[in-house]
């Protein structure tokens, strides 16, 4: 894939941007790192001249830039009114991330994306808001608002996804589902969450190589042309229920973490929440997964050539062979 | 362990050939069944892995099944239907299922538990034949998952508290507060789902007359087991608690079990009737887990295996009638026994089987807990001579409805059964008719 030598400089710098917000010691310096973060995303973002993705960058930036100003001006509110501000930065900063009570952004966002700007999207723009978030739990307030936010956005996550063909979209609520097992998280343990975000990018990211291999943007289009590699029909499935954290799979490594962490502190109440809405995600992939194999037929593909998948993208083999054996990498450390 | 399942990894490397992985199974099951010598309560240890007399006898039973489901379902062999995919999906499957019965960890257990729901899912899904097939896929999954879900939490908390997760290490909990109940029911109720008791059923005759002939017997013959298996491991943890709810599983299998037998007699597809049939065996077994007894919990081991081997040979002698009318209506199949006399014996031999006539293994287990449910309350007498009159009956019914009559004219050149298919009937028959000859193996 070619791309212009402007693309990796804002890389960087988005980067750059992530990193200085989450080590700044002020608001005003995590400020300084956000501005930063979203101005170098905007031109990746619409690094081609189509309509979509300047209708997205356009959407982001405003989005972003009002979260940015109600993050600095509530930021040098805080002296004199200290409750208050930290309620406005959070609120912002879950207006960033795109959490439930605030997620309405983020699907058409990533439905003018590609593939690769989607996953910068679903991960690295999130890490920055996610550091700040996870700064301020220390008031029994802020993290009422957090877990609220987090109820919130898996129920929000696993309902809108229900209704959907485009898969971009799918992949944003499936982000707002994941993302509230990460808010959950950070308000008991902070490196908790970090572990889960690792997981949950690792993941997505093999299932979104898997889609960006084979330029599929919704479901009807996974159903065209499934035929010319038998292998595609085994492998997204099997990504696919990982993301949903069906158990022989990696991504059940996560949840089976948050359960641990959740039921030692007793807070049953939003985890039987989290945990159904996260079923109902399930059925969403399914239903990604279940006419592409219903509708693959040996007689059809004999006919056809057979490309070999690996040759698409070197991390795809490795991405899904850990996604798929993930779950038995203690075993060599439990003899 | 390990020397049962590294084969069975192997094995998937030889999914191209159909020969070699079936031959190979039936070699895994001779090499298991010759490790019948033991005669300590844990063996064959290690790596988290064991088995004791329960696990043993399932997982010789689920690899029994499993090397018989590639003798009979030769048909997709044949029409070359993903045939490797399907050898794999089959040796995942069983894996799964020996990594379930010989885990020594709770968690363990759960894990492989849940997952041998997926290459189920796939068997449905892929080599079912009518598109309701997705419906009862997706309903068979999230019945299950819904319900085991809690299963897990349970699970993490009883880490929490106790401290380990190892089996037969478990400590019983002492509580009997709203919470406890609570927990005890968030627990059991993933089994009674998987097992299935009488009012959770409605997903097996939905997956069962959807599935594949692979998918019917590895769901009737091993995948039903998983619940009461689970419930003897589980029961560990909850003994006081469940002494108050006794009363309450042992009624509802009595009264379910009468109650689905009559729903037996209104069938008219052949698949959902053996179906409901192995719900009314699996509330029988209910009783026998539930009331905690030596006897009850030997006997229902019994039935259990009994039932997979009995059953699953009912779904393959359907499966074969459903190869030739391309039918499994009642209605349609009639008078089989002129057209496939010789099949005739198989249909009778493992009907009386599923009546619990004499030889058979489902007999002794049926004496074995009706004289725990008799030994428990006196009353249940009345619930249990229905129920096994019901359950003779409509073995009967189905017997007499498909064998005799007129049968459907356009059925003369139908060919009668062939080799292979004779073999995995009796395959089917001869444990569970020789075995009782040795009942020591199945005793607890």
């Amino acid at each position: 894939m070619t791309f212009p030598i402007s693309y990796f400089l804002f890389f960087c710098t988005l980067l750059t941007g992530t990193s200085l917000s989450i080590c700044s010691s002020s608001w005003f310096g995590a400020w300084i790192g956000l501005e930063l973060n979203l101005l170098s995303f905007i031109p990746l973002i619409a690094i081609k001249l189509c309509p979509y993705a300047t209708e997205a960058a356009i959407k982001y930036f405003l989005i972003q830039a009002m979260a940015s100003t109600i993050l600095i001006m509530s930021s040098s509110m805080h002296m004199f009114s200290n409750d208050f501000s930290y309620i406005l930065i959070t609120l912002s900063l879950l207006l960033k991330l795109g959490a439930a009570p605030l997620h309405f952004w983020f699907p058409q966002v990533i439905e003018g994306l590609t593939w690769p700007q989607a996953f910068i999207l679903l991960t690295i723009q999130k890490l920055a808001p996610m550091f700040l978030i996870s700064y301020l739990t220390y008031s029994s307030n802020l993290i009422f608002m957090i877990t609220l936010a987090a109820i919130l956005s898996s129920l929000i996550g696993a309902l809108g996804g229900l209704n959907i063909m485009k898969l971009r979209k799918l992949m944003a609520f499936s982000s707002i589902n994941h993302m509230s097992w990460m808010l959950i998280a950070m308000t008991i343990n902070d490196m908790m969450w970090l572990t889960y975000f690792l997981f949950y990018s690792f993941i997505s990211g093999s299932v979104i190589i898997l889609l960006h291999s084979t330029q599929t943007y919704s479901i009807s289009n996974l159903m065209n042309q499934n035929k010319n590699s038998s292998i595609l029909n085994l492998l997204l499935p099997l990504n696919l229920l990982s993301l949903g954290g069906l158990p022989p799979f990696m991504g059940f490594s996560p949840k089976w973490i948050m359960i641990q962490l959740l039921s030692s502190k007793m807070m049953i109440f939003s985890l039987l929440v989290i945990l159904f809405s996260s079923l109902i995600t399930l059925y969403f992939y399914l239903r990604i997964f279940i006419p592409m194999i219903l509708l693959s037929f040996p007689s059809f593909s004999s006919l056809l050539k057979i490309k070999s998948l690996w040759a698409f993208s070197p991390f795809l083999a490795i991405f899904t062979f850990i996604n798929m054996f993930g779950l038995c990498l203690p075993i060599p450390f439990s003899i | 362990m390990l020397k049962f399942i590294l084969p069975l990894i192997l094995l998937m490397k030889f999914n191209k050939e159909w020969k070699v992985s079936q031959v190979g199974l039936f070699f895994l099951s001779f090499l298991i069944s010759v490790n019948c010598y033991h005669n300590f309560f844990l063996f064959n240890s290690g790596f988290s892995l064991g088995m004791d007399y329960i696990s043993y006898i399932m997982i010789l039973l689920s690899v029994w099944i499993v090397s018989l489901i590639l003798i009979s379902s030769q048909k997709i062999k044949n029409l070359n239907n993903f045939s490797s995919s399907f050898i794999s999906t089959n040796i995942f499957l069983l894996l799964f299922l020996m990594l379930t019965f010989s885990s020594m960890d709770y968690l363990m257990f759960y894990i492989s538990f849940e997952a041998s729901l997926i290459p189920t899912l796939i068997l449905i899904l892929g080599w079912g034949y009518q598109p309701e097939r997705i419906q009862a896929g997706i309903y068979m999954l999230f019945y299950t998952l819904a319900f085991s879900l809690p299963l897990l939490v349970s699970l993490l908390i009883y880490y929490f508290l106790t401290g380990s997760l190892v089996i037969s290490l478990g400590v019983p909990l002492e509580g009997e507060n709203y919470l406890y109940k609570f927990w005890y029911m968030s627990t059991v109720l993933a089994f009674l789902v998987k097992l299935p008791m009488f009012m959770f059923h409605l997903w097996l005759p939905k997956a069962h007359v959807e599935a594949p002939i692979a998918g019917s017997m590895i769901l009737a013959g091993v995948l039903l087991k998983l619940g009461g298996y689970g419930l003897i491991r589980v029961l560990i943890m909850f003994q006081e608690m469940n002494k108050s709810f006794c009363w309450f599983w042992v009624s509802l299998g009595i009264v379910g079990g009468v109650y689905i037998s009559l729903m037996c007699m209104r069938q008219v597809d052949m698949k959902s009737l053996i179906a409901y049939s192995s719900v009314v065996h699996m509330s029988l077994v209910l009783c026998g887990i539930m009331i905690f007894s030596l006897w009850g919990l030997a006997g229902s081991v019994i039935l259990m295996v009994g039932h997979g081997l009995c059953s699953s040979g009912l779904f393959c002698l359907a499966n074969m009638v459903y190869e030739r009318t391309g039918s499994r209506s009642l209605m349609v199949n009639k008078g089989l026994l002129a057209f496939m006399p010789s099949m005739g014996l198989w249909w009778f031999l493992l009907s009386v089987s599923n009546m619990a006539s004499p030889p058979s293994l489902n007999l002794m287990g049926e004496i074995m807990l009706i004289l725990t449910v008799l030994s428990w309350s006196k009353i249940s007498i009345l619930g249990i001579s229905l129920l096994s009159f019901f359950s003779a009956a409509y073995t009967l019914y189905m017997y007499s409805l498909s064998q005799h009559g007129i049968f459907y004219n356009s059925l003369y050149s139908c060919c009668s059964g062939k080799v292979s298919e004779y073999l995995s009937l009796f395959l089917h028959w001869l444990p569970l008719n020789a075995m009782i000859m040795n009942s020591t193996l199945l005793m607890i």
